[in-house]
């Protein structure tokens, strides 16, 4: 891990946005507190979103030879762009330079006065520490292999090998290539049965049913056909005259003019199915005149052209029946009976419909190739059996790994209703593996090989998977590709040998020695963003709050809680996503963990443990962070924190 | 490895109380592994240490060496060591001896409960393997340790017991015989286990004293001699 620029000439700049600022601020006060190191210096600018104040901005950079600098002022996109601009054209880039939105997290949000003025100069001072101490981030280069390998036959697994294919060689595994594609390569009848490598350069052992091969490709497509099944909740009978919708067929030989055909969907299952059936109750009705009868509970209507294909079923003489309780199902001679209570009726007679045939509505079952796969490929299974945990940064197509993604009614028969749209968005993701190379800045966690003592935590906890093992360095070695930068592996390392390249241990500390009474540690996805909405609405809270962001909870060191409360904060406060929609997926997990610990310690050390808490809440939510931080405050305030 | 514990907070700040000024010397080995004692634990024990004692001062250092287990990488602690008044070390118990001998003069103070020579079963979770008996059995045993993992160390197990698979001190814990029975079964070997095992020799484990290992052939004061 790189030691800090060699040479740190950064600049703060406070933009007092044409004095409107400077009713509520003190900017010489501000100004005097700073602690500055050699090289660096500090300006009061009147209006950076201005030409005039972009000039200026440029003269002090030239004067002073600047390559770092902090922007404070408002939150504004073009008070940023313009700045970045700047910046870029005297050779500064975009890791060189921090902005510090004074609007939000004081201006808007608090009463002037003295208490206002050191939070905006712990602000401004934690960007400063941070670009003192930031080492030069290193722009990599990676060769990957541009292939992609799509495992699973049908329909879905066709359509994302067509979309790739017209940017990148795919091979497709367990399938017989169908017609037209120009495959690189297809292994029908193999079986992944291990993975190694990461995102870019996977190493995919297949077993055929002679030998075994190694497939080596850049990224990973599951789109493994799903059985179907008659949704179970319809508890109908098995006999003659009753199918699923998927095995019902029109095209047979037999002739459906005065037939009648009774449709019943259930409640659980997928658009798909719903689908399905309208388009065949319309065929029924259209083309041989067929009497349908159709019974539903909830007509699934948000699906793609659903709407219109059931209007148009209306129209067209389809009975759309709903019911409260499914029908009662007799199969005779005479055909298929149906005794139902039809809830526009008040009679309490039960309604019945005799027809010939029966069609079901169907659910999805996971493949049963899931768990083996899951396990081959080290991504993580979600509920139902499908593919994919139930979390809002993974749709709609990711898997945890990074180059492993889904398509189809595999990862959750939600998604099967259109596969086309979802192999094309699959296919933008892709396109990054095409080029045989990738370019990245190395923001991703970096392993110190003299520090590691290969104790495998890091690769045992990272969510995405994303550590392996360098034999020949001996020690773990972290992808910048599958590395999504959460820092939980820096958090856990017990000896210290990980660090993030922007949220570096050294940084942290440092940022910590400026903060105030009141400590909030920020997830960027959730604590910081509700935090800078406050401000946007003006919600009030005590300026003793200050924030100290991170990029995910998972990165709360419980280091970093305990130096806080050595450093005379009187509470902290972990801001984390709901667990559910932690994007990194264990953060507000790992988070709570350190929490517990921290709190044992505060409690021996006789400092009430309630003086560190948690508080999950989601990017919108400005009440609650104003609300956790208050009460923290409040509780502060009342009770006596020491217990001895 | 070797897995140890921290001891609890309580301990240690009494352990330190009558110092100034302190060393925690963390071990970059076994106890960095078993999370117990490497650079990470320093940072928060003399983190905990600094806020018990923040009103009665107290100056902590904090140093991380290779393996406490040896004279040469302790050198590097030599500096730090002099300045305090006591070093609480959070290696295994050779380590802090180590430490103690190299520095006659100052109170090494043991911050980790040592406890056995083990594996992590999972993430989280050590259990003891292996108790250093001095001559080996696994080999009549299909691999399986009765000296450690049976609780009275039977050489001609079950005892009585064993029941449903479990030892009778803890229903949580297998019996070592049972384990072995299943493996010799699974191997088709059950013949093997109707030799009796004669009496272990104990002498060449902790009840003959203190050991030693010596290797002529690596020794150089031999040769220098
Ligand atoms: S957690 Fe730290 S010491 Fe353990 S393997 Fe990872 S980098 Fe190495
Ligand atoms: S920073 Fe997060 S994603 Fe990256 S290796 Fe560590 S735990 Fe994994
Ligand atoms: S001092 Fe103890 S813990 Fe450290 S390396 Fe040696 S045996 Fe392992
Ligand atoms: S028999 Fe002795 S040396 Fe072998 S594993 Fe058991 S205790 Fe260790």
């Amino acid at each position: 891990m790189g030691s800090p620029q060699a040479e740190n000439r950064t600049g703060v700049f406070f933009c007092n946005c044409d004095g409107k600022f400077s009713d509520i601020l003190d900017f010489r006060a501000i100004i005097s507190s700073l602690d500055l190191a050699s090289g660096e210096i500090v300006q009061e600018v009147p209006g950076l979103c201005k030409e005039e104040g972009q000039i200026q901005l440029s003269q002090s950079i030239r004067a002073a030879s600047l390559n770092g600098l902090v922007i404070a002022g408002c939150r504004e996109d073009r008070l940023n762009k313009a700045c970045l601009h700047t910046a870029n054209q005297h050779g500064i880039g975009p890791y060189r330079t921090a902005f510090v939105n004074l609007q939000d997290l004081c201006v808007n949000v608090h009463n002037s006065g003295g208490p206002l003025n050191q939070k905006a100069a712990h602000i401004t001072q934690q960007a400063l520490v941070g670009l003192r101490l930031q080492a030069p981030v290193e722009e990599l280069k990676l060769q990957i292999f541009p292939a992609v390998m799509v495992i699973g036959r049908g329909e879905a697994a066709a359509e994302v090998a067509a979309e790739a294919l017209k940017q990148q060689p795919v091979i497709l595994v367990d399938e017989v290539a169908p017609p037209g594609l120009d495959l690189a390569a297809s292994y029908a009848g193999c079986r992944v049965t291990a993975v190694s490598g990461q995102a870019g350069r996977f190493n995919v052992t297949l077993q055929g049913p002679e030998e075994e091969t190694q497939v080596r490709v850049g990224a990973i497509v599951i789109a493994l056909d799903t059985p179907k099944q008659i949704d179970p909740a319809l508890n109908l009978p098995e006999a003659e005259g009753i199918v699923g919708v998927s095995s019902f067929r029109l095209e047979a030989e037999q002739d459906w003019h005065g037939k009648s055909v009774a449709f019943v969907m259930g409640d659980g299952e997928s658009q798909q199915s719903t689908a399905r059936a309208l388009e065949l109750a319309l065929e029924l009705r259209e083309k041989y005149g067929a009497r349908v009868e159709f019974f539903f509970t909830q007509m699934q209507v948000a699906g793609k052209d659903l709407e219109y294909r059931y209007r148009l079923a209306r129209e067209k003489g389809v009975r759309f029946n709903r019911y409260i309780d499914p029908p009662d199902v007799h199969v005779n001679v005479l055909g298929v009976t149906l005794k139902y209570n039809d809830p526009q009726l008040t009679a309490s007679v039960p309604s019945r419909a005799l027809v010939d045939y029966l069609v079901a509505g169907e659910v999805d079952l996971p493949a049963p190739e899931t768990a083996g796969l899951s396990k081959a490929l080290q991504v993580n299974m979600g509920p139902g059996g499908f593919f994919q945990p139930d979390n809002i940064h993974l749709l709609p197509a990711r898997s945890n790994r990074e180059g492993v993604y889904f398509v189809g009614a595999c990862h959750h028969p939600v998604h099967a209703l259109d596969t086309a749209l979802e192999a094309k968005a699959v296919a933008a993701k892709l396109a990054r593996f095409a080029h045989g190379c990738v370019n990245l800045p190395q923001l991703q966690a970096v392993v110190d090989s003299e520090k590691c003592a290969l104790c495998l935590t890091c690769y045992r906890t990272c969510p995405h998977k994303a550590v392996d093992i360098n034999f020949e360095a001996e020690a773990a070695r972290i992808d910048p590709l599958a590395c999504q930068a959460c820092g939980i592996c820096a958090a856990e390392c017990p000896a210290k040998a990980i660090e993030l390249p922007r949220f570096h241990n050294r940084q942290v500390m440092a940022q910590l020695g400026y903060a105030g009474k009141v400590i909030a540690f920020a997830c960027e996805n959730s604590g910081l963003a509700a935090a800078e909405l406050a401000g946007v609405l003006s919600r009030k809270y005590p300026a003793e709050v200050e924030l100290i962001k991170v990029p995910c909870a998972g990165n709360i060191d419980a280091a970093y809680m305990l130096r806080a409360f050595e450093n005379g904060a009187e509470g902290a406060l972990l801001l984390t996503c709901h667990a559910g929609s932690c994007k990194s997926l264990l953060g507000h997990a790992r988070a709570e963990a350190r929490l517990q610990r921290t709190r044992e310690v505060l409690a021996s050390a006789g400092i009430k443990p309630e003086r560190v808490r948690l508080q999950t809440l989601a990017a919108n939510a400005a009440h609650k962070f104003v609300q956790s931080v208050s009460n923290l405050v409040e509780s502060i305030e009342h009770g006596d924190g020491e217990t001895r | 490895m070797i897995v140890a514990e921290a001891k609890t907070l309580e301990e240690i700040f009494q352990l330190v109380e009558p110092f100034k000024k302190i060393l925690v010397a963390g071990c970059g080995g076994c106890v960095t592994v078993c999370m117990a004692g490497g650079a990470k634990e320093v940072g928060l024990l003399a983190s905990a240490i600094r806020l018990s004692r923040r009103n009665n001062q107290l100056e902590v250092l904090e140093q991380t060496v290779l393996r406490q287990c040896e004279y040469e990488f302790n050198r590097e602690l030599s500096s730090s060591v002099s300045e305090v008044e006591a070093v609480l070390s959070l290696a295994c118990g050779v380590g802090v001896q180590s430490l103690a001998e190299q520095n006659p003069d100052k109170p090494v103070l043991p911050g980790l409960n040592t406890k056995f020579m083990g594996l992590p079963l999972e993430q989280g979770v050590w259990a003891e393997r292996c108790q250093g008996c001095g001559e080996c059995v696994l080999d009549k045993t299909f691999g399986i340790c009765p000296i450690t993992r049976c609780s009275k160390s039977l050489l001609n197990g079950p005892c009585g017991g064993s029941q449903g698979g479990k030892c009778e001190i803890d229903p949580d814990v297998p019996c070592a015989w049972q384990l072995i029975y299943d493996k010799a079964i699974s191997l088709g070997q059950v013949d093997r286990l109707r030799h009796i095992q004669p009496v272990k020799d104990w002498s060449k484990s902790r009840d003959g004293g203190p050991r030693k290992v010596v290797r002529g052939d690596v020794r150089l004061d031999e040769i220098g001699q």
